[in-house]
């Protein structure tokens, strides 16, 4: 078999499952603007007198029940765009897990208040959204 | 956490910004990828969802935070530091990892009744995100005192 009949052959399984440009950049821009909108909303809610944790827990709560609601809905771009994208760059859970070990040293209770009532919210917000949103799963 | 009140001023603020958006986005493109791979995946690497993305982005956040915190340390560490540390730490790994997707994974698996996967996901998730980000922040305390 030749080089060039070596590249005619269809791509293995998970490579052909990797998602096209187009919905990649998609995603990336849906991605940029949900990060921004996430930073944005940290700037702001200090100011406003929240602390940058309560901030980081309603934007992860709203994200989750936004992705219930959302998640069976819109095209081949509006889709990965608003879901995996902007809601997904939108939370975070990275930042949660930092706030909780910011806070095991200076206020213990309220660090394992956070560590078990975010799990707890965000899947109960998403299992509103997807009840809402008329769709289960 | 804004991460911004970390040492950044100036004109120095408006490029970081920008750099966390496109950070975000780049993030997001990585999940994006990591979670097809693993949906394309045999059952067992397809049950953890996306502990693939969540824990690596949790470890590489601790890191980057030891890495900060250690660095301030020492005498001479400028803004320029401190802004490439936010611009990973709230862009990329803010964007890598994500709760919108594990909640739905989780609510998923309440609907349908699935306690294995469920569990399996929670668990996978607890004990790597404690692995990652406590052996991160050791191995990145270790390397700077070997450093």
């Amino acid at each position: 078999m030749g080089v060039s009949e070596a590249h005619d052959l269809p791509a293995p399984g998970w490579r052909a499952a990797l998602p096209a440009p187009d919905v990649l950049l998609a995603v990336g821009l849906g991605g940029a603007l949900g990060g921004g909108v996430r930073v944005w909303a940290g700037l702001l809610g200090p100011q406003a007198g929240f602390p940058g944790w309560a901030v980081l827990v309603a934007v992860n709560v709203l994200g989750a029940l936004a992705m219930g609601l959302l998640t069976a809905r819109g095209g081949r771009w509006a889709r990965p765009a608003l879901t995996t994208g902007v809601l997904g760059g939108f939370t975070s859970f990275s930042g949660w897990v930092l706030d909780v070990l910011r806070l095991v040293e200076p206020t213990p209770v309220l660090a394992l208040a956070l560590l078990v009532a975010v799990p707890v919210a965000t899947v109960s917000a998403c299992l509103s959204g997807l009840v809402l949103g008329g769709r289960r799963a | 956490m804004t991460g911004l009140d970390q040492g950044i001023g100036g004109p120095l603020v408006a490029t970081v910004l920008v750099a966390l958006v496109v950070g975000a986005g780049a993030g997001s493109v990585l999940r994006a990828l990591v979670l097809a791979r693993v949906g394309a995946s045999g059952d067992g690497a397809r049950s953890l969802g996306s502990a693939w993305v969540n824990v690596p982005a949790s470890a590489l956040a601790a890191a980057l935070l030891v890495w900060q915190t250690q660095l301030r340390l020492l005498p001479g560490t400028g803004s320029d530091v401190a802004a490439l540390v936010v611009v990973l730490l709230l862009g990329v790994c803010g964007g890598m990892s994500t709760w919108s997707t594990l909640a739905l994974e989780l609510a998923r698996s309440v609907l349908a009744g699935d306690r294995r996967v469920l569990v399996l996901q929670a668990v996978g998730t607890v004990l790597g995100v404690l692995g990652g980000v406590f052996g991160a922040g050791f191995a990145v305390v270790v390397l700077l005192l070997l450093g």
